[in-house]
């Protein structure tokens, strides 16, 4: 697929329409901090570490990044994620699509170079306890734009159950991406995801 | 009553008694201005008490309002029920009885706390990592002293977001449907196990015929049916 080497993040990088520059300055500012985070630790380094090493004002950096944990926990952008939600079969129950749409998330990146960026970055949060934590707070909005996602596609007001399901599965989504980076290159991304998600189903 | 989640531990009762103020005055603050409107000083200063003494007893606005259940408070409430139950089935029974034991007034205070959370879209999300703080630790305690096991982390994580989501659709509702029926439609929202692939798709397929829909006809069932394999390989 050609869209593969493009995909980014858990799904998403940047938003569409930037421009080369603000992309180059993007990845720049991420790739120096994630190197930062793994030589002193994500709590020892600041935000204006990364913005000097990176080139750039602290000022630039928010204008990339809310903050040093959303440079390794980034949200997938809307239209990314209706991408992947309508690429699944509509028909099937929402658990089994949001699997769907995280197991073609993980293939799209596997064997890229992305994936070592997304290893990096992993291993970041996996040895960072409370970023292991503030992970839960990405995938609860990862959902929510889901559920956002999937109203706007279908013209269908969400119910409670939806939320259930969507929390559920972002969260075992995360337990994968942590197992993953846990073994340190030992096993594949897709091996991790799908025995979380198994765990789940199985109940 | 853990699952409002106010401390407990050795303080001595004038600290106890701040701590409570601060809660309760941040409360009110949430309730009449709106959560995000209202920072830590204001709340500092109705409390009376400094900014110093207010982030002694809470790290940041967000744990006022979702002080997270201590460690022992989880374990003191699972321990209460059966060890032969799966791990998943004894979260959603020690939440379920901890509440039904809640009085009135309790039960006021929990949903005047959950509307707020259910009304900021920041604290919706920001609620995934208290949940994930006490899935750690139902997960490590299981573990002991050997390694978490991972479905362990999915299950108690499941059903402690379950939870959170069964609470939220109480709020959302401002507390005009039943406690106990949201927590059970929450619960039971989630996978029921058995033989994974089948089981997980028999349990989804029966929430969404407990949830009519104008597009389900028996014919897209059968095109779910078809299309399992594609999906689980």
């Amino acid at each position: 697929v050609s869209e593969k080497t493009e995909q980014s993040t858990e799904w998403a990088d940047t938003p569409p329409g930037r421009s080369a520059r603000w992309e180059e300055t993007h990845h720049r500012i991420a790739a120096v901090a994630v190197r930062l985070f793994q030589e002193k630790g994500f709590d020892a380094v600041g935000i204006a570490q990364i913005a000097a090493a990176a080139g750039v004002s602290a000022q630039t950096f928010y204008a990339h990044y809310a903050g040093k944990e959303h440079v390794v926990l980034q949200l997938p952008t809307p239209e990314q994620t209706a991408a992947l939600l309508a690429a699944q079969p509509h028909e099937v129950p929402l658990g089994r699509r949001i699997r769907g749409m995280c197991v073609q998330a993980v293939n799209a990146v596997a064997g890229t170079e992305y994936e070592d960026v997304l290893a990096a970055r992993w291993q970041v949060v996996a040895s960072t306890p409370v970023l292991r934590h503030r992970a839960g707070e990405f995938e609860r909005a990862t959902a929510a734009l889901i559920l956002q996602k999937l109203a706007e596609a279908t013209g269908r007001p969400v119910g409670p159950t939806d939320e259930v399901v969507a929390a559920a599965y972002l969260s075992a989504y995360t337990v994968g991406l942590l197992l993953w980076a846990d073994s340190a290159g030992q096993r594949t991304l897709l091996e991790c995801v799908e025995e979380a998600f198994d765990a789940l189903d199985a109940g | 009553m853990p699952i409002v989640g106010d401390r407990t531990g050795g303080q001595n009762r004038r600290w106890e008694a701040t701590h409570q103020r601060i809660a309760d005055v941040a409360l009110r603050l949430f309730r009449d201005e709106g959560y995000a409107r209202v920072s830590t000083a204001r709340i500092a200063e109705a409390a009376g008490v400094s900014v110093p003494t207010f982030y002694a007893h809470y790290p940041s606005k967000e744990h006022v309002i979702m002080p997270p259940l201590q460690p022992e408070q989880v374990l003191a409430l699972l321990s209460a029920q059966p060890c032969d139950r799966p791990l998943g089935t004894r979260i959603r029974q020690a939440a379920v009885s901890a509440l039904t034991a809640c009085d009135a007034d309790q039960r006021a205070g929990m949903l005047a706390r959950w509307r707020i959370i259910a009304g900021s879209p920041a604290l919706r999300a920001r609620v995934g990592e208290f949940d994930r703080i006490r899935a750690t630790v139902v997960a490590e305690s299981r573990a002991g002293d050997g390694p978490v096991r991972p479905a362990e982390l999915v299950i108690a994580g499941a059903h402690l977001s379950a939870l959170t989501s069964g609470m939220l659709g109480w709020a959302d509702t401002e507390g005009r449907r039943d406690l106990e029926e949201c927590l059970a439609e929450a619960f039971d929202a989630l996978p029921s196990g058995g033989v994974p692939p089948v089981a997980a798709f028999d349990s989804a397929e029966r929430i969404r015929r407990s949830r009519p829909r104008a597009s389900e006809s028996p014919a897209d069932v059968q095109v779910l049916r078809a299309r399992q394999g594609r999906l689980d390989p």
